[in-house]
């Protein structure tokens, strides 16, 4: 922090609960120049970006947002982390205008760290249709501190708010805020143990917040700040936490008579709390009945529109970009060893083809995920299905990252982090692959009708149901037997509804989708172009090859569920990207395209058929999952025991319906 | 204001539909009421019961946000009838 001479970049953080507009405030000021990737060794976005400011260069810091600084979750873990290692010169404070004293909760706990803090007033307007006045200025004498006005939507007091951050950092000494207390009966109480602490915390922590934080029960503190302390001391330390367990309501009580103190001038509202449109709406989308209704129709209409909107745009891109590449590899490499056009047109080029034939159709998936997102409806899904996740030892929670699965297993995958407990995420991971992604219901979707032209739809649907019937068997033993879940509590604000923001839905979208490409693309192109040589090793044709070898090696097992070698070869397969399948039938039943449906029809008959749809549904999704499901569960044990869980569970499903069927068709 | 008035206590998930109440105490441990707290759910506010049915989870309006409760933490959230405390 140079004041004088040549000014050097400074380092602001952003700071706020959830749901208060954070994101939004962050690209506005960053647009492009922002970089995403981790925060070091932890499973939580990091983003940072450098803004220009007519005075000083800033790095802008987006902490995670969270209701406060206690150690409960990684992301709580992360901002305080932040606020005392990362010496920030200014941290900006977000909250909600509609939601006033809840938001400035954190606020509360911020004023305690010696970094200077802007406050800055979302959502004004929002505040404003509820009826809620908000006066900054008068808000700004009672904390003083600077308080800047936003409509972060519109672009309103964006820029503000910036200048007014770096107009602070210019006299840090003029920063005199009004800070909370704790609430009377535990006052005192607070002061000794700070006396107690101070001489000890770590150089940055001040020692009254560590204070507080011992007393709330932190975990993080209390496991590793009084092993600093010398004995005398410790002793008294451990006897006030243990007699005063109760002080965690002084602290927020203390916090809330502060907050009440503060507003109690700046903030106008409605003296008879009026039914607001969100209360209206939520009457039936959190009933038991009629919300699961509503839960179930806009989970097919994400799919009618998915694959109405995707399917022809994925058909034209199969037609027109990859076979129409192919065709000109063969013609323009008709000089080279047969191998090469080989390799590149049915390995390389055909496992490219399936990363991007599928882009569309997982687009136009997250960008109708997007849209629920961002209404605020989602967590109403989650509320809906929180009864039934708990068979399970989850909560709501859970069904998010399962509901992204049905289009891709990998981001599915990835988003069990917002999952708190790590049980609850290995569960919730363990069962991600038992939900049929776009690509398995793309296989059912081709076969059901060819194996099965009287009752397509019937079959398709027992075929789903038989999945997530599963799942939930799996999950209750996962949870009965093995994890044996701690129960976590289900506790989750679900914000106001709104109009969705075009913006925020395309980069919901693009994100997942980019997390497809960038863990999937690599991973299939390089085992398409290894199951293809596997296909010619060691030659003349398929069928005296390596692949064919381990398929026919395989025989005993698939005749427990009536497949043939070509259908165990075209499973396998499927581990590269579930529409390899039918690749593979194509290629191995001699005919693709319209043959396929004819050849196969006739090859194998209705009980192997089923087994076979079976087995697919339930199998390995696919290399990327499995990549995934290492990066996340951050060991190998649980991504072989996904694994197992995955062949155990196909192939006892197989044998089960293969055996019942011969018996029945 | 330690107040041991047995009179009108119950937990949340009591609560029926449409129901306010001042919350009045919090059980089951400081990591749940460090939470509970951080998100408004703290002694002395004011909670309207949204949505309530069955064995399924409670919605919940407090401090002007909606917050969604399993079962089991709404029943760690001691309340009083509404009235008792004058604050707001």
């Amino acid at each position: 922090m140079a004041d004088g001479g040549q000014p050097a970049t400074l380092l602001i953080g952003l700071a706020g609960q959830p749901n208060v507009g954070k994101s939004t405030v962050f690209s506005m000021l960053t647009g492009l120049n922002q970089e995403v990737g981790n925060w070091p060794g932890r499973t939580v976005e990091r983003r940072e970006g450098r803004v220009r400011t007519p005075t000083r260069d800033v790095r802008l810091v987006d902490l995670p947002g969270t209701y406060s600084l206690t150690s409960n979750s990684e992301e709580e873990r992360i901002a305080r982390e932040f606020l005392i290692e990362a010496r920030p010169d200014v941290v900006i404070v977000l909250v909600d205008a509609s939601a006033l004293e809840r938001s400035l909760y954190l606020l509360a706990e911020i004023l305690m760290f010696p970094v200077p803090v802007v406050l800055g007033v979302n959502m004004l307007d929002v505040a404003a249709g509820e009826g809620i006045e908000v006066d900054p200025p008068v808000l700004a004498t009672a904390l003083n501190i600077p308080v800047v006005p936003l409509v972060a939507a519109r672009n309103e007091g964006v820029s503000e708010l910036l200048a007014e951050a770096v107009e602070l950092a210019r006299h840090p000494s003029s920063y005199v805020p009004v800070r909370p207390d704790v609430a009377l009966p535990h006052r005192d109480v607070h002061r000794v143990m700070t006396d107690l602490v101070a001489p000890h915390v770590p150089a940055e922590m001040p020692a009254g917040w560590a204070a507080l934080k011992l007393l709330e029960g932190d975990q993080a503190l209390t496991g590793s700040l009084p092993g600093r302390i010398p004995e005398p001391d410790r002793g008294q330390v451990q006897a006030i936490l243990a007699e005063h367990e109760d002080a965690v309501l002084d602290i927020a009580g203390g916090r809330y008579d502060w907050i009440g103190r503060m507003v109690r001038a700046a903030v106008r509202r409605p003296r008879i709390g009026q039914i607001g449109i969100t209360d209206r709406i939520d009457r039936a989308a959190t009933h038991p009945v009629w919300g699961m209704g509503l839960l179930l129709l806009a989970l097919a209409l994400v799919f009618l529109l998915t694959f109405t909107l995707a399917g022809p745009v994925q058909e034209w891109l199969d037609v027109h970009v990859v076979a129409a590449a192919s065709d000109w590899l063969r013609t323009s490499l008709a000089d080279a060893p047969a191998w090469i056009p080989g390799l590149l047109a049915d390995g390389i080029l055909a496992g490219a083809g399936i990363v991007l034939t599928f882009v569309p159709i997982l687009a136009v998936f997250f960008l109708a995920l997007g849209i629920l997102e961002d209404t605020g409806y989602q967590t109403r899904m989650a509320y809906v299905m929180d009864r039934y996740m708990h068979r399970m030892g989850l909560h709501g929670k859970s069904f998010l990252p399962l509901m992204l699965g049905f289009g891709c297993n990998v981001p599915a995958v990835m988003g069990a982090r917002v999952i708190e407990s790590r049980p609850a995420r290995l569960i919730t991971i363990l069962i991600t692959p038992l939900v049929p992604c776009s690509a398995r219901l793309l296989v059912v979707a081709f076969l059901v009708p060819v194996f099965f032209p009287d009752h397509p739809t019937a079959v398709a649907l027992a075929l789903v149901t038989g999945n997530l019937l599963v799942l939930g068997i799996v999950g209750i033993a996962l949870d009965r037997w093995v994890l044996k879940s701690e129960r976590v509590a289900f506790i989750m604000e679900m914000p106001l509804y709104h109009m969705p923001n075009a913006r925020t839905i395309v980069l919901y979208a693009v994100r997942n989708v980019r997390s497809f490409l960038s863990r999937a693309a690599t991973l299939i192109v390089v085992v398409s172009a290894v199951v293809w040589a596997l296909g010619q090793f060691p030659g003349p044709d398929l069928d005296s090859s390596l692949l064919a070898g381990m398929g026919r090696a395989l025989a005993p097992v698939g005749d427990l569920m009536g497949l043939d070698w070509q259908l165990i070869v075209a499973t396998v397969t499927g581990l590269i990207a579930k529409e390899n399948v039918l690749a593979t039938l194509g290629i191995l039943y001699g005919s693709a395209g319209d043959g396929l449906a004819g050849a196969v029809s006739v090859a194998v008959s209705p009980a192997s058929a089923l087994a076979f749809l079976v087995v697919n549904m339930l199998f390995i999704p696919c290399v990327a999952t499995i990549a995934a499901i290492r990066q996340e569960t951050g060991s190998w044990l649980w991504t072989l025991a996904s694994i197992g869980l995955m062949l155990g569970v196909s192939l006892i499903g197989g044998v089960a319906v293969f055996q019942i069927a011969r018996g029945l068709l | 204001m330690p107040s041991m008035d047995l009179m009108n206590h119950r937990v949340l998930s009591e609560l029926a539909v449409g129901e306010e109440a001042v919350v009045s105490g919090l059980d089951g441990g400081g990591g749940l009421a460090t939470r509970l707290a951080a998100m408004g759910v703290s002694p002395g506010a004011r909670i309207v019961v949204l949505q309530n049915r069955g064995a399924g989870p409670v919605l919940a309006r407090v401090r002007q946000t909606r917050i969604a409760l399993g079962r089991r933490e709404a029943a760690k959230i001691r309340v009083h009838a509404n009235g008792v405390q004058g604050d707001g």
